[in-house]
Formats: structure tokens, sequence, C-alpha cells
């Protein structure tokens, strides 16, 4: 596959390396090639809250420049996932992507623990998505 | 009124207030009451004092007004001669005219007790009186027994006039033992009395008395006693019974020949001082002198102090009184004012307690409104979810592919897993829509059942076949650990053929969902209920992981789903296909492990 091709070549490991997990892996398929296909990002995707956190545990500081999760996962939650990381590395980007119809000030009501500074709505437009990534990034 | 005022801190201010009242009457009262007994005591002792000194003054007086009369008969007595009778009698005259403010006349009688002459009176009539025999009367035989002087008591003549008579004996000298009559002078008593009370201090206010040494009353205020016995029927009728021991007594005491000053109680507890002084006459103890002080002053005194007293009290009273009717109107005003702002503090808290209530009323009509907005806000999510989860992979591929075109390719390859993703997505948007548009008539109430006659045995391996298409497809691990028991069995029924495969289909990939590995048994079973209705019940028991604790009470609600893939809609759909077959639908979970979900409908 393309995107196996991309990880490997030595080029881009100076690219930005994007988290994404969703439950639904027809998401992940198309959010990964669509990423991968501009040539700016390494993406790893995983199906589970778990299976991200364990390797997020798993690489050093600043493996993973960003981080993109679903909310509504089973098992773990978004949410969940947010709160895990937070408190190892309090400095990681995180977004949110959820299929939920939500604003920014619900998020906030609903989860105030949560700073949610970023999320993007489903379905995903891939050129929102990138640029949001893009900002995360300059920050 | 009385009400308003009886609260705790109105009622010890008037107890306060009445109990200030009532010791300050009582003080006063006391305090008077002890000045006007004191009062009255020093009064009484002055009365009793000026009693005794006027007793005593009014004593020497009588001897002094008697003296004369003593002396011009001791002379008369001595000068008498038989033989000079005018000249004599020109004497007489003369010494009439010096006493005759109290003597009546002077008398000389001689040994045979026949009238010589009278003072003041012409011989002429004198003569007339020569007959008369005056020998047995008591002012001539004493003074012929004891050849010395005589004081009478009160003797009445026949003229009804009491008189005193004073006798001395004439006596022939010079060895002056031969009797040769008497000299007697006549004292009206009635003089005597008027010039004696006419003597007394006015400020005594009392009455004379005067009683000779035996006993018989000479003088006293009431005319008709006098000459009477003290201890007589007429004198004694008139002393007032309750004083008449005392009295008695005191008078009988009076008569030994010493003076004194007694108190008696009259009838009433009017006081009176009663003074007896003894009169000496010629160094004989011849009568007593009473004087009445009747404590009038005394009296009068402690009448006034104790109208003072009264008044005072009275006045205190009044002032009690008032200062208790003006403590009462501030308590009344102060307890009007308080009512009037309580039942306006009642007024406001009513008014606020409406409010309070009327905001209850608007909360809990929030809260119904949030519940039915939480409602149908999780509605629109989980439809949200479901809706735009499908469309993402159908869109991405679609609009991958498309971008190709525009690349300029006029030809692009597309793989297997693209199409399969379209498909699935496709259908479970397909399934969204058929379950949102069940959703729609179960709650408008237009869900129609199409019954007939069919082998449950079919509908159950075509589920089971349907299913292990779609999870090849999704998840063929799961697949592989999982296997579906089912012992097939030809169960007739009369029913809606495709709504109750929608509810086994429902039922056992919902048990699919939950269960990773082990197994999910179907048994059919019939069973009679206690009117003899034949039942078919069908369990699909799983090895999964359970239902929550949390979802059980709501299981067969809307969204009530612990998946994350489902729309929460499926159980009740299926719940409501049930019931409108008259059936039942119900869930538990295992002893060991999974749940076991139940329905049952009428066979026929």
């Amino acid at each position: 596959m393309t995107s196996e091709i991309e990880i490997n070549n030595p080029y881009k490991n100076k690219m930005a390396r994007i988290m994404v997990v969703d439950d639904e892996k027809d998401i992940l398929r198309i959010i990964k090639r669509d990423l991968e296909n501009t040539n700016e990002f390494q993406v790893e995707v995983f199906s589970s809250g778990h299976d991200a956190l364990n390797s997020f545990k798993n690489h050093e500081l600043g493996y993973y420049d960003v981080i993109i999760t679903d909310i509504r996962m089973p098992r773990m939650n978004g949410f969940e996932l947010y709160r895990h990381i937070k408190e190892m590395r309090p400095d990681t980007k995180i977004a949110f992507i959820t299929a939920f119809e939500i604003n920014r000030d619900e998020f906030t009501k609903v989860l105030p623990s949560i700073d949610v500074k970023d999320f993007v709505i489903k379905p995903i437009d891939m050129n929102d998505l990138i640029f949001k990534i893009k900002s995360m990034l300059a920050t | 009124m009385l009400s308003i005022v009886l609260s705790r801190n109105n009622i010890f201010l008037l107890i306060l207030v009445i109990g200030v009242g009532i010791s300050l009457s009582i003080l006063s009262y006391h305090y008077s009451g002890l000045t006007a007994d004191q009062i009255g005591e020093i009064a009484s002792n002055d009365i009793r004092s000026n009693a005794i000194i006027e007793t005593d003054g009014l004593s020497k007086t009588l001897l002094h007004i008697i003296d004369p009369v003593s002396t011009n008969l001791e002379i008369l007595s001595k000068i008498v001669n038989y033989t000079n009778i005018e000249g004599t009698k020109i004497i007489m005259d003369a010494v009439q005219n010096s006493t005759k403010s109290l003597t009546e006349g002077y008398y000389w009688i001689n040994e045979n007790g026949q009238i010589v002459s009278i003072s003041n009176v012409n011989s002429s009539i004198i003569n007339s009186y020569s007959g008369i025999d005056l020998s047995n009367r008591e002012y001539f035989v004493i003074p012929k027994e004891t050849l010395a002087s005589y004081y009478s008591s009160a003797i009445e003549s026949i003229d009804k006039i009491p008189r005193l008579y004073i006798s001395f004996p004439v006596l022939e000298r010079p060895n002056e033992e031969v009797f040769k009559g008497v000299i007697v002078a006549s004292i009206k008593i009635h003089e005597l009395g008027r010039f004696l009370q006419s003597e007394l201090a006015p400020q005594v206010a009392g009455n004379v008395g005067l009683m000779d040494k035996n006993g018989i009353i000479i003088y006293g205020s009431n005319p008709s006693l006098i000459g009477k016995y003290y201890l007589g029927e007429e004198f004694q009728s008139l002393v007032p019974e309750e004083i008449r021991g005392p009295y008695n007594s005191l008078l009988a005491r009076s008569l030994q020949g010493s003076a004194g000053a007694e108190d008696l109680i009259l009838f009433g507890g009017n006081k009176t001082t009663l003074t007896y002084q003894p009169v000496f006459i010629g160094g004989k103890y011849l009568w007593t002198l009473f004087v009445s002080s009747p404590h009038q002053l005394a009296a009068e005194v402690g009448v006034l102090i104790n109208n003072q007293k009264n008044f005072s009290t009275l006045m205190i009273l009044i002032i009690g009184a008032v200062a208790l009717g003006i403590a009462f109107l501030i308590l009344s005003w102060n307890k009007r004012l308080e009512s009037a702002v309580s039942s306006r503090t009642i007024e406001l808290k009513d008014a606020n307690n409406s409010l309070v209530k009327y905001n209850k009323l608007l909360e809990s009509a929030n809260e119904k409104l949030s519940i039915h907005d939480k409602m149908q806000k999780e509605f629109i999510n989980i439809a949200a979810h479901e809706l735009r989860t499908p469309i993402m992979p159908i869109l991405g591929d679609a609009i991958y592919l498309e971008k190709q075109f525009e690349e300029g390719k006029k030809e692009v390859k597309v793989d297997r897993e693209q199409v399969s993703s379209i498909i699935r997505n496709a259908k479970r948007l397909r399934r969204l829509a058929s379950d949102i548009l069940d959703i729609t008539k179960i709650e408008s109430q237009s869900l129609k059942l199409n019954k007939e006659q069919f082998n449950l045995n079919d509908i159950i391996l075509s589920s089971i076949s349907d299913i292990k298409a779609q999870l090849l497809s999704s998840n063929p691990e799961q697949l592989e650990n999982l296997i579906i028991v089912y012992e097939p069995k030809d169960v007739f029924v009369f029913a809606d053929k495709n709504r109750i495969t929608q509810v086994l289909f429902n039922l056992l990939s919902n048990s699919i969902k939950f269960t990773e590995r082990g197994s999910i048994e179907i048994i059919v079973k019939i069973e009679n209920d206690s009117a003899g209705i034949k039942y078919v019940v069908v369990s699909i028991r799983d090895t999964g992981q359970g239902i929550d604790g949390d979802i059980l009470p709501r299981l067969f609600t809307k969204f009530a789903s612990k998946s994350f893939e489902g729309t929460g809609l499926g159980l009740f759909i299926s719940k409501s296909i049930v019931h409108s077959h008259g059936g039942k639908i119900w869930a538990v979970n295992n002893l060991d492990l999974g749940a076991t979900f139940y329905f049952k409908i009428p066979q026929q």
C-alpha cells in the first residue's frame, strides 16, 4: 500500500506524526489515506482507546505531534483517552472528531474539566481536518 | 383586644407595672397606717395628759369655789346670835351676795330644826316657814351628831331640783360643845355643774361629772341621774353593756380616794379617757371629780390620716391604673403595628410562596422540558452519529475516486475494500432509515401487522445465516470464536413474519455485539398460560458481558444503549412489535455469564 511505502520512507521521518483513534475502521482507512496523500503527515491509526494509549505509553515524549480521537467509542471513549494522555503529558495536543451534533459551548458545559480547543464534526471535510492539524502544529 | 396584648413580653411588662403599682399601694398604705396609728397614739397621750391636768385644775377650781362657801358657813356658824336675828340676817344676806353665783341661799336653823332666818328672804316669808321641821334632814342631823361640818350628796327637794347642802353646826360658846343649830348653804347642782363645765378647757371637749365618796352621782351630763347610785338600775341601764364591767370597776377604783386616768374603749373602737380626781374639803375626802375626754381629736386625726391614707392609696391606684391603661394602650398600639407588620409580612410571604411555587412549577416544567429536550437531543445526537458515521467512508471513497478522474484519468482502480465499505455503510444507513421509520410508526401508533401463518424455524435459520454473513464481512475473527447453537424444530405461529424476523434479528445481533467469544443459544418453547392460551417463547442466551445494571431497568426504552454502534432503537422497536402481538419481551443476566433475552407471543 502507498501508506506503507511512505511510512518507511526515511525522507518522511521529519513529517508530523499524527495519531488517529476511531472505532470505525472505514473512517480510519479514509483519514489515513487522505492525510498521507498530502505528503505532510505520518499517520498511525488505532481502532480503540486502549490500543492508542498503549502505543502512546510505549513511545518517547513528543513522538506523536497531534492526536485526533473519536469520542464515542466502546470501552474507553475519547474523553477517557484524553484524560489518560493529559495526565502523563499535559502539553500533548489533542483534537476530537465527533459525529455528535455539538458546539464548543455545549462541549464545555458537558465536560468542564476538558479544555476542548479543537474538534471536527463528522463527516469530516478532509481539507478542514488538514487545516486544523496544521494550525495545531503551528501553536 | 386582650389576646392581642398577651404576648410573652407584654405579659411580663403588664405584670411588672401591676406589681410596682401594688407594692407602692401596700407600702403607702402601710406607712400611712403606721403614721396614723402613731399620730393617733400621740394625740391620745396628749388628750390623756391634758385631761389629767384639766381634772386636777378643775378639782382645785371646785375647791376654790366651795371653800368660800365653807368659810362663810364657818364664820356664820360662829357669829350667829339668837339675840340679834336681824343683825345676823344682814350678814347672811351679805354672805349670800358674795357667793350668789353658786349658792342658792344660806339657812339658819335652830337646835329644834326650825328655820330661824334665810338670806335674802324677808322675815314675813321666813315666818311662814317657821312651822317646818327640818330636824330629820341630814344637813341637820349629821352636824348635830358630829358637831362638825357636813357636805351632802345630791339631794332632791320637793321642787325636784337637786341640791347640794353644806352645813356647819352652831355651837354655844365658850365650851363649844352645846349644839345650838346649823347654818346651811344650798347649792343648786345645775349651777355647780354649769360652772365646772364652763371652767373645763374647750379643747378637752369632755364632760364633767361629780360623785360623792359613796358613789352617789352629784353631777353629770344627764340630769336624771343626779342623786342616783352608780350601781343603781338607772345609771347602769345607760352604760353600754360591752363596757359595763371595766366602767364599773373604774368607778369603784375612783372612789378609793386617789387620782387616776384610764382609757375606756367604747363600742365601735372609740376611745375615751376617764380622769378622776378626789376632792378633799377641810382635809376630808368627800367627792370624786370626773372628766371624760373622748379621743375625738385623736379619732379625727386618725380619720383624717385614714382619709389621707385612703386618698393617697386611691391616688396610687388611679395613677397605677392610668399607667396600666397607658401601658396597655402602648402595647396594643405596638401590637397593632406588629400585627399590621406581621400581616404584611404574611402577605409578602404568601406572595413569595406563590412565587416560589410558581417557580417550582416553572422549574418542573423546565425539567420536563429539559428531559424532553435531553431526549430530543439524545435522539438527535444518536441520529446524527449514526447518520454521519456511515456517510464519511462512502463520501470519502467517492471523493477519492472522483479526484483521480479530475487528475485526467479515464479509468480508476477500485479495490474490494472500497466497494465493501460503501455497501456496508450504505446498508447501515438503510437500517437506520428503517428504524427511524419504525419509531415514527410506533409513536404515531400506526404500526400495522400483516399476520400470516409461518414456520418460526424458517426465520430463525435465515436470521442465523444472515448474521453470520454480516459478521463474516465486518468481523471474521469474532465469527471464529463464536458458535450459534440452535436445534431446528418446526413451530408454526400466526404473526407478522417480517416484524418477528426483525425482532429475532435484532436480539441476535444484539447478543453478538456484546459477545466476543463463546456461544449464543436459541431455544423455542411452547407454553400454556392459566387461561389455556398457547404461547411461543423464544430465548436467546449469550455468554457476553451481560447487561449493565444501569441500563437493565430501561433496557427496552429508546436510546438505552451501551453499544457504540447501534441506534439504541432496536430493543424499543422489538418491544413495540412484541406488544402489538399481545406478547411480552424481557431480559435477565445469567448467573454465570452473559444475558438471556426472551420474547413470547401467542401462537395463534
